[in-house]
């Protein structure tokens, strides 16, 4: 049995000198990606971006061009590479596959990990925003620490009104406004004037979607988010309203 | 003939043991805290089923060799008259046979990763505020999970030569399979950094087909030895040469005419007959108790040697 040496001294010296040079030198492009997605998209100043329609993700409203938050992120994303959004309305699905078969360079549209994952075609960015799904109430009435037959405001979906019986809570249809107990994301509480409660219904960490292994691509996409991602919200709160 | 009681090892070989248990148990240590670590910097699911799956078999050898061992010092009893020694054999076959999955479970993970043409995403981490490219935190998880291996395997090969323990040995192999995984890993990584989507996978196949080598030809030599095949060395490179100073013992007994030997391995010990051709008719049975008494003085692995006075060498070699 060998034992090279180089593994004993050399390998940590020769990795902390790759580490060195790779991350210091602007001009060594690393990572880099098989396909070379961010090289095209920089050279010929296009981004090929599925949206899925999902309310206020993404809004299309017939126009060509749609609208909404993530819509908003990836066009400074693409406006920050020197480049223009080519869009593409496409399902969920047809989203994911579209960036399997390399026809798009990312997919937007409140995707979740999960979804992602599941589907495994596609990779994901980091999970950039948090969206907890909470009971709010009305500021000035009672504040419920838990809930015991209370009656929430569920205007989402039946998925929803399973999660408010899980916590014991008795979901009912109806509008926001008027309801003392509402279930809705966080990030809407504000608009509504409404107060959190404490009470979490689930939680969901939202990402992009990206071709798999263009690792060049995704880091300057998360890059990007790390430092816009936080804005979301806010955007979210806008085209909402 | 063969003696009952637990066996007594040398001093050399006392101390052996006792050092090679510590480096086990050091090692069992060691190993949990690597599995940790891999799990912390392996966020994707397929490459951590992997490195898990890995991990498991790595604990097999270790453990092998610490029951091993225990239970081969139990006295013989009436339902195991000649003791447990065989025990380490045992733990041989299953240690070189983990050593043989592992290679296996490597070569398909690698060559589905190829075929399917998956094309490995690495994101970018941020930690303390600096955001950088996840792969070298894989890197650095790799860098720690190598340099122990590499390090325990060349203390357990020190204790396993004079010990003759081959589950130690075999242990000592499965160290390497893990510290040159782990460095095609990092090769596998850095090229993916470069843009190769197939680095990786190509790396840890070239690795893969190393192990299950080394695997498959201790699997065999595991099932030789079950098979009680001539002694051999603890790397299987040639015949033990206990087996000359053993005929060169019995024929310096002065009663002796021809000599001829066979011998198997008993776990780290050696058993067999030595047939010997009297010079005289008539053999005194304290002649045979003294040759026998010989026999397992002139070496500590010569357990259970029987010397057997035949009038004919040829017709006892044809029984």
């Amino acid at each position: 049995m060998r034992f090279p040496k180089i593994t004993r001294f050399k390998l940590p010296a020769v990795l902390a000198l790759l580490f060195l040079v790779l991350t210091a030198c602007d001009e060594v492009a690393f990572p880099r990606d098989p396909d070379g997605t961010l090289d095209r998209v920089e050279a010929t100043g296009r981004v090929r971006v599925a949206a899925v329609d999902h309310r206020p993700w993404v809004i299309w409203n017939g126009r060509r061009s749609p609208g909404g938050a993530e819509v908003r992120l990836a066009e400074a994303f693409a406006r920050e590479l020197g480049a223009t959004v080519e869009w593409r309305r496409a399902s969920a699905f047809d989203a994911l596959e579209a960036l399997k078969r390399g026809d798009v360079d990312l997919a937007v549209g409140g995707f979740t990990r999960e979804e992602i994952t599941l589907h495994g075609g596609a990779a994901s960015t980091y999970g950039y925003f948090t969206e907890a799904l909470v009971v709010a109430a009305r500021p000035g009435g009672p504040i419920p620490a838990e809930l015991d037959g209370e009656e929430v405001v569920s205007p989402l979906d039946r998925m929803t009104d399973s999660l408010i019986e899980d916590v014991g809570g008795v979901p009912i249809a109806g509008e926001a406004a008027a309801a003392s107990l509402v279930a809705l994301p966080d990030w809407e509480i504000p608009a509504h004037g409404l107060v959190p409660t404490g009470i979490e219904l689930h939680r969901s960490e939202h990402v992009m979607a990206v071709p798999r292994g263009e690792n060049a691509w995704v880091d300057r996409l998360e890059r990007f988010l790390r430092r816009n991602g936080h804005r979301l919200g806010e955007l979210l709160r806008e085209e909402g309203s | 003939m063969i003696a009952r009681g637990a066996f007594r090892l040398p001093d050399e070989q006392e101390k052996a043991l006792v050092r090679a248990w510590r480096l086990e148990w050091i090692w069992l240590g060691v190993l949990l805290s690597i599995t940790v670590a891999i799990y912390f910097a392996l966020g994707n699911s397929q490459a951590m089923k992997t490195a898990w799956i890995e991990d498991l078999l790595s604990f097999v050898p270790p453990i092998a060799f610490l029951v091993a061992t225990a239970v081969e010092r139990r006295e013989p009893n009436d339902r195991f008259p000649l003791g447990y020694i065989r025990v380490t054999s045992i733990a041989y076959l299953i240690a070189a046979v983990s050593i043989a999955a592992v290679g296996l479970f490597l070569i398909y993970d690698a060559a589905m990763v190829l075929i399917r043409q998956e094309h490995p995403t690495i994101g970018t981490v941020e930690i303390f505020g600096v955001t950088f490219w996840f792969g070298w935190l894989m890197i650095a998880a790799l860098v720690y999970s190598v340099v122990p291996p590499v390090v325990f395997g060349r203390l357990k090969m020190r204790q396993a030569r004079p010990l003759h323990d081959k589950v130690l040995w075999a242990d000592a192999v499965m160290n390497k399979a893990d510290w040159m995984t782990g460095l095609a890993a990092v090769v596998g990584v850095i090229g993916i950094g470069f843009g190769f989507w197939w680095a990786d996978a190509v790396a840890a196949l070239l690795i893969a087909l190393d192990v299950l080598h080394d695997g498959f030809e201790h699997t065999r030599a595991a099932i030789h030895d079950l098979m009680d095949r001539v002694p051999r060395t603890i790397d299987d490179k040639e015949t033990d040469p206990i087996q000359t100073c053993v005929k060169e013992v019995a024929e310096a007994l002065p009663w002796v005419e021809t000599v001829s030997v066979r011998l198997r391995e008993e776990g780290r010990f050696l058993a067999g007959v030595v047939y010997v051709t009297p010079r005289s008719d008539t053999v005194d049975a304290q002649w045979v108790t003294e040759g026998e008494q010989k026999l397992r003085d002139a070496h500590w692995r010569l357990l259970r040697i029987s010397l057997v006075p035949v009038a004919d060498l040829e017709r006892a070699e044809g029984e």
